[in-house]
């Protein structure tokens, strides 16, 4: 069963905002709303990094915990959607994301994007596959025409990646392991606390 | 393991992740229950009318495509 | 509840330190902080109140659901923005561009793109585009019909060119590099049959010091790699590009060449976003590229690193180089130039030199510089000491701009040169008309003279001067009295001040574009402005030359939107009014090369013919063999090309035309010599010996005689290219070369009654090439030694001078600009006097003032900055400036200062408080225009056509200051000071 994640291999990204323009043409996501975006750490320094941040489609997902209206379902594949017929727009999410993903239009400029509006790992939302009601609600649902997000598809250096989990982990090992310096992802010495070495986190695992 | 951990450990979820070797349990962790309008699955469109499997080569076809070494590194 | 508060262990703290290290990095120096913070904060009503109107309603082109309906068209077509060349497939239904997908196939992108690659469906939206042609009536614009316009326009540039006090080379027409090859070439043909000279496209402003440069040197002024190639690279060093943000996805390769063992370097004053990926970061002082690069040179030298036998056999003039560098460039005077230190120096040196094939790849920060062409020469000598030129994974891998700037280099509008680079004498003007199947002497009839007719124009930097120099003192007879911008931001050019006033001071100013451009909006004018719409290269077919010389073909996406019309129809109906327009298609005794069509727009001349007219003139560089099928055949099967070598190698037949692919390189890059049946496959690497010329092998260019001082330009015993029956150097060909040989008798006797007294460049049956290349394995060009030594330029040996606003007085006095010119390119020229009279004005102007690209906006910006996708992404033009330069002046991050420059202009900005920069340098990135010294020009727009981003231009407060062989202008390095507002 597929599994739906993103990954942003920081050495890869150059922050060129390809994803961030992708997601906007594909969806004609209104100006201010964020569906992606870049993040970039010591701008301007050595170590200046960036990654892409979207919503990541958490397994266990906050904002499916705290809504108070339970609008939010995951799809076979594990793609956090919600329904915005349901969503009272209250926030709660947002609160609860730990990523900000979440994203809240002005209510009325935009149709019916009035509600909450986040990526949706280009899977539509709760209406039938690639109709025009789904698509002014949610944007393009690409996964149904069996192709990615549209943001990994198009990114400039490769290094956003979208898809099922094992097979964008395998693309993402083999440049680890050709780069032979060990994983440069996010939050992995955070995770193992240790120097980020992948034989160690080997041994662990 | 290693391709599994990998891709996760840049998300705040890895406990979960971590709890198995085997085929990991991806429901959440709630006991809330979807109250919204049922949706489509994603290989039930127009495209390909419920055939899963194709469905899944399709998307599998499309992943590799991110994968710059798959064209690089084996013809020349 | 949250998954955090049932594991509170390890994932809490990974997540939440994340979280806030993530809010964190968005509230400090980030540049996207510019931006408000739409993302994190949840209100995007903030934005929404202040858009214009036309904002707030969805775009008129939106989109019907996907997958419904049958007439759903794939068109393929390749991105505008830059020099990439990046595959884009088109979705249009009912004739609406719908939307875009990536196109996994091209060997050159992978599907992959930058910001504006991505966005540019809403090309096909153009809300902001100019709907109509428009003039100014009473300050105000009005619109027009096409008919007026056309009727207008030509009755007024018409009466300039008949008047005696004025006459045709007092008009100026600026052309596009974001013209396709046909519209370029057509243009440079357009602006002959009109009567002048006075023509040029951003090249000039872009890479011409590169151009001459590097043909000076080794024959070809292009890119000899590929961005492809360059994941041969075992090193690469980057001096003065910013490729992460100028050519985001050239880094798809030098990434992927990184992680499989590459060593990168990047030489820049800014710690670019290019930089931020290197192995080893260099800062160096602006404008200080021949210090460092020959102070690496120093090491090579001292440490017998360079390649003795290729030096031996193919290159002229190393000895003299490195007597000059072992006595000016030891490293303490490197350090003191450039403020590089000595290891640093060496360590770059060390790693090109044991990382071979390296490669170098320089852009703006090398050729925008009053010595640009010194520059960029010192580059190539590097790489010739390395023997990395001709080489896979070496060369000098040159970035070009726009995304057919080198195509318009090859074909288009240049003053200097007719397509192909054939110069402007008799010859060459004979050779054209032949092609064009116009009358010689009729042509010459347009001239002011003959004389005019075979000197080179004014160039695009100093149009200006054109305007406002005193007569007398030009060398033509007159001043420039009408200027037409078509396709090309007049922001993008230095002195902002004088351009207002020479806008002011024409007679007629037209602008043809999609966009109004801040030509419509910068001069205080009642009337006398014309606009036309121009269509975008998606709504019209045609062939673009990405930087590496592979040529593609774009299908129109949709029709010419709202009134626009694509600009080689609107060449065609000027050349109706203008009398004409028989010569533009070449209509002649019975024939005519160039068929026209009626559109919707009124008659068009045939693209495909237009290339099909380059491929039967342009011999020298090779334009001969890419006819249109060919390259259509590339388009369509663009899977079957190798990533890293660009080849196809096994047996590819496209069905709609049968050609069979194998063999070629993907878009047939420059040279493609001979015509299409001779089936050359382009040459992916200039100059390689180890391939056979009818592989795309060569060698270096034997364009400057066969001896110099007694000493052979040609190459070497043994240097050739792979199987040449000639193993030594030679001259190029021509019919006695030939007949010396004993060659001529393999050309038929009708081939042997065209060749007649022709050369290569001049057989236009190709039937010489053909034996040259096919039956001798020899190249046409012949095969000399590159120069190291430029004689005729003024400095043979590369010279580092100071800039003419340098902050280092005590550097002039060593290292003095060049002296001043009384005629050069048609007008005075300033050097020295200039330097002298500001050698002290670093004391009241003490910043260095550099400026340069960001990833979301190209060129002028005028295209980008009206997309919304990409206008939301860099909403206020800003300043770069180093905190301890910001702290004396009392500015604090993200405030509006006033940048204040010698000219007396003062812009206002946004600070930017970053390391980015060192202390002693500010940067404004370029692309921005419509506010005039502090004041937004909105009200001064057409109508609904003004960009949804304006800002300060970083030209209103350029200074003076141009190359001493190509008159590139100095942006990169002038001074200027800053303080709060």
């Amino acid at each position: 069963m597929a599994r739906m994640k993103f990954i942003c291999d920081a050495e890869r990204c150059i922050e060129c905002n390809g994803c961030v323009t992708a997601c906007k043409s594909e969806h004609e996501v209104p100006w201010g709303v964020n569906r992606r975006r870049l993040v970039t750490v010591n701008d301007g320094l050595p170590g200046e990094r960036s990654i892409s941040v979207a919503c990541m489609h958490c397994t266990d997902a906050p904002c499916m915990a705290v809504c108070p209206v339970d609008c939010f379902y995951k799809t076979e594949e594990g793609v956090v959607l919600h329904d915005k017929d349901l969503c009272i727009g209250c926030g709660y999410c947002f609160y609860a994301c730990p990523f900000g993903a979440p994203q809240f239009p002005q209510a009325g400029a935009f149709g019916l994007r009035g509600k909450m509006d986040k990526c949706t790992f280009c899977a539509g939302g709760p209406e039938a596959n690639n109709t025009e009601v789904e698509f002014k609600k949610y944007g393009r649902n690409r996964l149904a025409e069996g192709k990615l997000p549209a943001c990994a598809e198009m990114c400039s250096t490769k290094a956003l990646l979208a898809g099922d989990g094992n097979v964008i982990a395998t693309i993402y090992k083999q440049r680890v392991a050709t780069r032979k310096k060990g994983p440069e992802v996010w939050g992995w010495k955070m995770a193992y606390k240790e120097d980020g070495n992948i034989a160690a986190a080997e041994v662990k695992s | 393991m290693i391709r599994r951990t990998a891709f996760l450990a840049g998300a705040s979820v890895l406990a979960v992740a971590l709890t198995g070797c085997g085929e990991i349990d991806q429901k959440a962790k709630t006991d809330k229950i979807y109250a919204g309008k049922k949706d489509e699955r994603a290989a039930d469109g127009a495209a390909f009318g419920g055939d899963k499997k194709k469905w899944e080569a399709k998307l599998a076809e499309r992943s590799v495509a991110q994968n710059e070494y798959a064209r690089t590194e084996t013809k020349k | 509840m949250l998954l955090t508060k049932k594991s509170p262990s390890a994932p809490r703290s990974a997540g939440s330190s994340f979280a806030s290290s993530l809010q964190g990095a968005i509230g400090t120096l980030d540049r996207r902080a510019f931006l408000r913070k739409s993302g994190l904060a949840a209100g995007a009503g903030a934005f929404a109140a202040a858009l214009p109107p036309s904002m707030m309603k969805r775009a008129e082109a939106s989109p019907p659901a996907p997958g419904a309906g049958s007439d759903v068209q794939v068109k393929r077509t390749v991105c505008t923005h830059c020099s990439v060349g990046c595959a884009i497939d088109a979705v249009v239904q009912n004739g609406v561009w719908v939307r875009q997908e990536p196109v996994f196939d091209s060997p050159i992108n992978l599907g992959a793109h930058c910001a504006k690659g991505a966005s540019v469906r809403e090309h096909g939206h153009g809300e902001h585009r100019l709907k109509y042609p428009m003039k100014l009536v009473n300050g105000k614009y009005k619109r027009i019909s096409w008919d007026e316009a056309i009727t207008e326009i030509g009755d007024k540039l018409n009466k300039i060119r008949n008047d005696k006090a004025m006459g045709p080379d007092s008009v100026y027409w600026v052309g596009s590099s974001k013209h396709n090859n046909e519209q370029s070439y057509l243009m440079r043909k357009f602006v002959s049959l009109f009567g002048t000279n006075n023509c040029d496209h951003q090249a000039r402003i872009c890479h011409s010091t590169t151009v001459a440069g590097v043909a000076n040197t080794w024959g070809y002024g292009a890119m000899t790699n590929s961005y492809n190639d360059m994941q041969n690279a075992k090193c690469a060093m980057y001096i003065g590009s910013n490729a992460a943000e100028a050519h985001p996805v050239s880094m798809l390769h030098m990434l992927h060449a990184k992680e499989t063992g590459a060593r990168m370097i990047v030489v820049d004053p800014r710690f670019t976003r290019t930089a931020a990926k290197a192995d080893q970061y260099i800062r160096i002082r602006s404008g200080t590229d021949i210090p460092f690069l020959f102070g690496m040179l120093y090491h090579i030298f001292n440490n017998g690193w360079e390649d003795k036998q290729y030096l031996n056999d193919r290159v002229f003039g190393m000895e003299k180089v490195k007597e000059d560098v072992m006595k000016k460039w030891h490293p303490k005077a490197v350090e003191e130039a450039c403020g590089v230190p000595e290891a640093e120096v060496y360590a770059a040196a060390e790693a090109m030199a044991k990382n071979r094939p390296s490669t170098i790849v320089w852009c703006m920060g090398q050729t925008q510089h009053t010595i640009g062409n010194a520059m960029v020469r010192a580059s190539c000598i590097l790489q010739l000491a390395l023997g990395n030129i001709g080489v896979s994974g070496g060369g000098a891998n040159i970035f070009r701009g726009h995304d057919n700037v080198q195509g318009a280099t090859d074909v288009g509008p240049n003053p200097d040169s007719l397509p192909g680079y054939y110069g402007i004498a008799e010859g060459s003007w004979k050779h054209w008309a032949r092609v064009w199947n116009v009358d010689y002497e009729w042509l010459k009839g347009r001239f002011a003279s003959k004389a005019m007719m075979e000197k080179p124009g004014m160039t695009v930097s100093r149009w200006i001067d054109g305007v406002l120099e005193d007569a007398d003192k030009m060398d033509q007879e007159n001043t420039i009295k009408a200027i037409v911008y078509w396709g090309h931001a007049p922001n993008s050019q230095t002195r902002g001040l004088d351009m207002k006033k020479a806008m002011e001071k024409v007679d007629l100013m037209v602008i043809i574009d999609p966009y109004p451009t801040a030509a419509s909006a910068m001069p205080d004018r009642q009337d006398g402005v014309y606009l036309l719409p121009a269509a975008t290269q998606f709504e019209c077919s045609g062939s673009c030359t990405a930087s590496n010389r592979s040529i593609q073909w774009r299908e129109k996406v949709i029709d010419p939107v709202f009134e626009s019309r694509t600009d080689h129809a609107i060449m065609y109906q000027l050349a109706q009014k203008f009398g004409f327009a028989d010569q533009l298609v070449g209509k002649r005794d019975g024939k005519q090369n160039i068929a026209v069509v009626n559109t919707k727009y009124g008659p068009e001349p045939v693209v495909e013919d237009i290339l099909r007219e380059i491929n039967k003139g342009t011999w020298t560089i090779g334009y001969t063999g890419q006819s249109p099928e060919r390259l259509k055949a590339h388009m369509r099967h663009m899977d079957a090309f190798d990533v890293k070598t660009l080849r196809c190698t096994k047996d590819v037949v496209d069905k709609e035309t049968g050609y069979n692919m194998n063999g070629d390189y993907f878009g047939l890059p420059w040279p493609c010599y001979g015509n299409a049946a001779l089936k050359h496959p382009g040459s992916p690497n200039l100059y390689d010996t180890s391939k056979h010329v009818m592989d795309g092998g060569g060698n270096f260019r034997a364009n400057f005689g066969v001896e110099r001082e007694g000493i052979s330009l040609l190459a070497g015993d043994g240097s050739h290219s792979k199987g040449a029956d000639i193993s030594t150097g030679y001259p190029e060909f021509d019919h006695v070369l030939m007949k010396k040989l004993g060659w001529w008798s393999e050309l038929n006797e009708e081939e042997q009654k065209a060749c007649e007294g022709k050369n290569w460049k001049t057989d236009t049956t190709g039937a010489m090439m053909r034996v040259i290349m096919k039956n001798h394995g020899c190249h046409p060009f012949g095969n000399a030694k590159a120069r190291a030594v430029v004689w005729n330029f003024p400095d043979g040996v590369p010279q580092h001078r100071e800039p003419i606003y340098s902050p280092r007085p005590d550097l002039v006095a060593k290292y003095p600009t060049h002296k001043d010119e009384k005629v050069f390119w048609r007008l005075p020229t300033m050097f020295q006097s200039i330097q002298e009279k500001n050698k002290d004005i670093s004391k009241d102007f003490p910043l260095v003032l550099t400026s340069g690209r960001l990833v979301e906006y190209e060129g002028g910006g005028d295209e980008t900055r009206s997309n919304p996708w990409l206008a939301e992404l860099q909403q206020e033009n800003f300043i770069e400036i180093n905190p301890k330069d910001a702290e004396a002046r009392g500015i604090k991050n993200n405030q509006f200062v006033w940048v204040k420059s010698p000219t007396g202009a003062q812009i206002r900005v946004k600070s930017l408080v970053t390391e980015r920069v060192a202390s002693g340098t500010t940067f404004i990135p370029f692309h921005f225009a419509g506010w005039w010294q502090g004041k937004d020009l909105l009200n001064k727009y057409p109508e609904g056509a003004a960009p949804i981003v304006r800002g300060e231009a970083v030209n209103t407060a350029t200074t003076y200051g141009y190359d001493r062989v190509t008159m590139m202008q100095e942006t990169k390095t002038t001074l200027c000071q800053v303080a709060a507002a």
